[in-house]
C-alpha cells in the first residue's frame, strides 16, 4: 500500500511538473499580434525594426535616403501582423541594408562635381 | 532731320545706359560662378554644334526632327492655355486687403521670372519665385497654397508666359560667402549620385542628353529651366491638371532613380534651382511649354 501511494505521488508530481513546462512554452504572448508566436521572434522583430529605423534616420539626415525604405518597413509591419514573421524580417533586413548603402553613397558623393569639364 | 539726329542720340544714350546696366549686373556675378557657367555652356555647345544657345530650351525636341514636329503640332493649340488664363486672373485678382501680388515685387511683372531664384540677403537664403508668391499671400493675410501644382503653378506659368524672350540673369553676388555656399550646395546636389540606381542629375542631363531612356529622349540640362512650369502629358493623365513647377519635376527625377524626394521650397531644392537656373544665364525664357 505504501509502495502504491508513493508511486501515485511520484507520478502526479512528474505530470504536474511537465504540465508547468508545457504551460510556459505555450504561454500567450500579448506582444505578438497572433498571440501564439514565441516571445523571442516578437522581440527580435521589434529590435530589427528599431535598428533599421535608426539606419534610415542616419541616411535621411545625410540626405541620401532611398525611396523604398519606408515602403519596405510598412509592408513588413503588415506581414508581421498577418503572422508572416519570416517575410517581415526579410523586408526589414532589406530596408536596413538600403539605409546603410544610402549612408555609404553619401560618403562616396561627398566631393561630387563635374567630370566632363 | 533734327528728329532723326535726336533719335540716334537718344538710342546711343539708352544703349550706353543699357550696356552699363548689363556690365554692372555681370560684375556682380561671383567669378567662380561665371567660370562654371562658361564651362557648362561651352560643353553643350561643343557637344551639339548644330544648335544655338536658345535651341537648347526645346530640350528633347531639339535633339530629334520627328519629335520637334510633334511638339510644334501640340504647341499650335496648347492644351494648357485656359489654365494659364486662370493663372493671369488669379495674379491680377486683389487680395481681401485690396493689394495685388504685383505689390509684393519691385519692377515689372514681365521680368520677374528672369530674376528668380535669387539670394535674399535679409533671410540669408535662396528664394524662388514660387516661394516669393506664397510669402506674398501670407504677408497679405491669405492662406498658403501648394507649391508643386495647381493655382501656384498656373500663376507661375502666366509669369513665364509674359517673360517670353526675356533673358535669364541669376546672380550669385560676388563676395557673398553665404550665397556662394548655397550655390555650391546646389551644384553638389546636381552632381551627386543618389538613390538605388546610383544616378545623378548630371548622369542623365549632362553625360547623356539626346540618348534614349526607354521610350523617352533625355533633355540637356542647359535650358531646362527656360520653360517651367511645364504642362506634361504624364501629369495630366495622373491626378492634377498637367501643370507642375520645376521642383515638382526634381521630385519626380529623384523618385525615378529610387531616391526619396526632398521637400519642396526647402534649402536642398532651392539651392539646386539656384545652380540649375544660373547655368542657363543668358538664355531667353521660351514661355510655358508642353512636355511628354
Amino acid at each position: 500500500m505504501k509502495k502504491l501511494l508513493l508511486t501515485i505521488f511520484v507520478t502526479l508530481f512528474a505530470l504536474s511538473t511537465q504540465a508547468d513546462l508545457v504551460a510556459v512554452e505555450h504561454e500567450h504572448n500579448w506582444n505578438s499580434p497572433t498571440g501564439n508566436s514565441n516571445s523571442n521572434s516578437g522581440g527580435s522583430y521589434k529590435s530589427a525594426v528599431k535598428a533599421a529605423k535608426a539606419e534610415q534616420k542616419k541616411a535621411k539626415k545625410l540626405g541620401f535616403e532611398w525611396r523604398d525604405i519606408g515602403k519596405f518597413l510598412k509592408t513588413a509591419n503588415k506581414k508581421y501582423k498577418a503572422g508572416d514573421v519570416k517575410g517581415a524580417m526579410k523586408l526589414v533586413a532589406k530596408a536596413k541594408t538600403q539605409a546603410i548603402l544610402g549612408q555609404r553613397q553619401a560618403r562616396d558623393q561627398a566631393n561630387a562635381g563635374p567630370t566632363r569639364f | 532731320m533734327k528728329t532723326t539726329k535726336t533719335t540716334i542720340v537718344l538710342a546711343a544714350l539708352f544703349g550706353l545706359v543699357g550696356g552699363m546696366t548689363t556690365n554692372a549686373l555681370a560684375a556682380q556675378q561671383d567669378p567662380s560662378v561665371q567660370a562654371d557657367i562658361n564651362a557648362f555652356q561651352n560643353y553643350f555647345k561643343n557637344k551639339f554644334q548644330h544648335l544655338s544657345l536658345n535651341d537648347f530650351s526645346k530640350g528633347p525636341y531639339a535633339m530629334s526632327e520627328d519629335k520637334r514636329l510633334q511638339f510644334d503640332a501640340i504647341m499650335e493649340f496648347p492644351p494648357f492655355e485656359d489654365l494659364v488664363d486662370k493663372g493671369e486672373e488669379l495674379w491680377k485678382t486683389p487680395f481681401r486687403n485690396g493689394k495685388t501680388y504685383s505689390s509684393c515685387f519691385s519692377g515689372s511683372d514681365k521680368t520677374l521670372r528672369t530674376a528668380y531664384p535669387k539670394w535674399n540677403s535679409a533671410k540669408g537664403k535662396v528664394e524662388t519665385l514660387e516661394q516669393a508668391i506664397v510669402n506674398c499671400r501670407v504677408k497679405n493675410g491669405e492662406k498658403k497654397i501648394g507649391t508643386g501644382k495647381g493655382k501656384l503653378a498656373w500663376m507661375s506659368a502666366y509669369l513665364t508666359g509674359i517673360a517670353t524672350g526675356e533673358v535669364i540673369n541669376v546672380i550669385v553676388p560676388k563676395g557673398n560667402a553665404k550665397a556662394l555656399a548655397a550655390y555650391e550646395q546646389g551644384k553638389k546636389e546636381f552632381y551627386a549620385k543618389r538613390g538605388q540606381l546610383n544616378l545623378s542629375c548630371a548622369n542623365c542631363h549632362v553625360d547623356n542628353p539626346g540618348q534614349r531612356i526607354r521610350g523617352n529622349t533625355l533633355s540637356p540640362a542647359l535650358g531646362q529651366i527656360t520653360h517651367f512650369p511645364v504642362w506634361r502629358g504624364k501629369w495630366a493623365k495622373k491626378k492634377g491638371d498637367g501643370f507642375g513647377t520645376i521642383q515638382r519635376r526634381y521630385g519626380g527625377c529623384n523618385k525615378q532613380v529610387r531616391a526619396k524626394p526632398r521637400k519642396r521650397q526647402k534649402a536642398a531644392y532651392n539651392n539646386l534651382e539656384y545652380f540649375h537656373t544660373a547655368m542657363s544665364n543668358g538664355m531667353e525664357i521660351s514661355g510655358t511649354e508642353y512636355r511628354e
